[in-house]
């Protein structure tokens, strides 16, 4: 058993051999550089699907605007069908068609134009 | 900071990091290297996060003990072997060839993990208590414990 005194200076005079620091610092660089890699990769990822974010989001917008013109320009769905239903969410829906088809037009273009984005830059990964 | 600043600072850190991280391994410079380098990139993955109030070798500390812990646990679990035998297998080639610093390794491999960090960052690296707390996330009174505990057992297990 040691005094505290011995185990201060144990303790203070540590000093092991902690090798060659060069080697780390030449392996560091090296995985640095895989990182920053990695981070430039996400970045450009990270871009493009901003642009294609508010692209979607321009697109919906004047096909929404397009979509209401439209179906303000044709006559009524009630005027082309007849249904005699008594359930009011029927005839909500069957008053609506028009809009709940165009939106559903529209998601699937938009939905499609993202597909042929993303399979445009598999094809053409350089340019990604 | 940039990557420029970072590889100097860690240029200037890297020999307290690695004294660190041998007294964390008691020892064992493989141990110590591999944790060193998985240390380091991870610093340079979260940079980001760093906030530059606070003091880069407690922030690098934090990273290094919590990869050390990992490091421990994944050998737990792949080990078949109990870890102290396994340390001394793997360590007794590599382990430091000063006297003093291999009987120091083989009482501070006696301490819990968190006595072994705590004596270390205070009484090698030469941290406050309240440094202390903030790397290790324990309160001043677990930490002043720590110490207390530390000591004793390293008084009992060091001989002259």
């Amino acid at each position: 058993m040691i005094n505290d005194n011995e185990l201060d200076n144990m303790l203070r005079d540590y000093n092991p051999e902690t090798g060659d620091g060069r080697d780390i610092i030449t392996d560091l660089e090296r995985r640095m550089d895989a990182v920053d890699m990695v981070k430039k990769y996400q970045a450009r990822q990270m871009g493009q699907l901003r642009l294609r974010a508010k692209i979607a989001f321009a697109a919906g917008m004047v096909m929404g605007c397009v979509l209401m013109i439209i179906a303000n320009l044709l006559p009524s769905p009630t005027e082309i069908i007849t249904v005699t239903t008594t359930s009011p969410l029927l005839n909500g829906l069957i008053e609506n068609i028009h809009y709940i088809l165009g939106s559903m037009c529209i998601m699937l273009m938009l939905y499609g134009g993202h597909g042929m984005m993303s399979a445009r830059e598999h094809m053409n990964p350089k340019n990604s | 900071m940039t990557r420029e600043q970072f590889i100097s600072t860690i240029k200037r850190e890297q020999e307290a990091l690695m004294r660190f991280l041998l007294a964390l391994c008691c020892g064992d410079h493989d141990d110590a290297s591999d944790i060193a380098q998985e240390t380091l990139i991870k610093a340079y993955i979260a940079l980001d996060r760093y906030d530059e109030r606070e003091q880069f070798a407690a922030w690098i500390r934090r990273i290094a003990y919590n990869t050390f812990i990992n490091h421990r646990k994944k050998r737990q679990r792949e080990a078949t072997q109990p870890i102290e035998q396994a340390r001394h297998i793997a360590g007794g080639q590599e382990a430091d060839s000063k006297f003093d610093n291999e009987e120091l390794h083989r009482a501070l491999a006696a301490l819990s993990h968190s006595e072994r960090l705590a004596i270390v960052l205070h009484y090698i690296e030469g941290f406050k208590i309240n440094e202390i707390t903030q790397i290790t996330g324990c309160s001043e009174a677990a930490v002043k414990k720590q110490l207390q505990r530390g000591r004793e057992e390293l008084k009992r297990r060091i001989t002259r």
